[in-house]
């Protein structure tokens, strides 16, 4: 039998562990617990990349405008949706912003956050002319209205991903 | 452009429930019982194994007509694999090498039982030789596959 090299990927195995598979909870009916752990790896590419690492050293929020139509696209993106053209010009926008819609979620799957409700708004921040959509947190019962402004808060350990906010919240006048 | 390139490792792993139904319910717990269990399609007589709710060819449900089927078998297809892949229900590599095959129970559908074989050379792997289920100890099953360890050589 030929040696072969194990996969790529093996790298990751430390972040889960292993388990003897299908677990029976119960006969008849038969029900079973199973799983499904896939750790993969995804690279953002350089455009989200300075778009996190800003995040994570300088709690700055970036955008980027298009040359032609001048519509600056937060999070950045690497070409403009209507004109096709390639977007280079960073532009910092404002850690606040007006909330254009949201949405209230009262239950959670597993690969939520573990507590409810979890909001989802959409943040067209200063200087901005697209929304960003993130979580929403620290909302008072019926305190979110369309058209308030709302500020990012930044998490103490930052590592580079879109988490590093952790979510908006109403902003303090 | 920045120097330094980000890489986000997701760590997916999710848990989730699986209700067998009432067909391959009673295949997995016959598994436990040591049994092998297939069922008769009221129309054509033909067997499913694993049993189905419904027959593939006569579009009718298959009703609770259990047959048992003997352990015995013959190979009709193999594969050696070699390829330690990653299993994501258990979350490690599989185990290798292992043969997996395709089996025609006796008296059995003319639908084939993939399992493993214990033999994994080469040259003794034939199609057309025969083999028989190798049960765990009954206090060791559980209802799963893995009830059967794998098919011997007779």
């Amino acid at each position: 039998m030929p040696d072969r090299k194990p996969s790529k990927y093996t790298d990751m195995l430390h972040l889960i562990t292993p388990s003897k598979g299908l677990n029976v909870l119960s006969l008849d009916p038969y029900v079973a617990e199973g799983r499904l752990a896939m750790p993969y790896r995804y690279f953002p590419g350089p455009i989200a990349t300075r778009f996190f690492l800003e995040l994570r050293d300088n709690q700055r929020i970036m955008g980027i405008r298009c040359p032609t139509c001048g519509i600056v696209y937060v999070p950045p993106e690497s070409t403009c949706g209507t004109c096709f053209e390639k977007l280079e010009e960073w532009v910092e926008v404002g850690n606040r912003g007006v909330l254009q819609s949201y949405t209230v979620t009262h239950y959670t799957l597993p690969v939520h956050p573990d507590h409810t409700p979890i909001i989802y708004g959409l943040v067209k921040l200063d200087g901005a002319d697209t929304g960003f959509l993130h979580f929403l947190g620290e909302v008072e019962n019926g305190a979110l209205r369309i058209g308030i402004k709302m500020e990012a808060v930044f998490r103490e350990e930052r590592v580079g991903n879109i988490l590093d906010i952790k979510y908006f919240r109403p902003a303090s006048s | 452009m920045t120097a330094e390139l980000l890489e986000i490792i997701i760590p997916l792993d999710l848990t989730y429930r699986w209700s067998a139904g009432p067909h391959l319910g009673a295949f997995l717990r016959g598994l436990k019982d040591g049994k092998i269990i297939a069922n008769r399609c009221p129309g054509c007589g033909r067997l499913q194994l694993p049993p189905t709710p419904a027959c593939g060819r006569c579009h009718i449900g298959m009703g609770e007509d259990w047959v048992e089927l003997s352990h015995q078998g013959t190979v009709i297809s193999y594969s050696f694999v070699v390829d330690p892949m990653y299993d994501a229900g258990i979350g490690d590599m599989r185990p290798v090498p292992y043969t997996i095959a395709s089996i025609v129970l006796d008296g059995g559908p003319d639908v084939a039982f993939f399992h493993k074989l214990e033999e994994s050379t080469p040259e003794k792997v034939k199609a057309g030789m025969r083999v028989e289920a190798v049960f765990r100890p009954p206090q060791e099953r559980e209802g799963t596959m893995q009830d059967i360890i794998h098919f011997r050589t007779i």
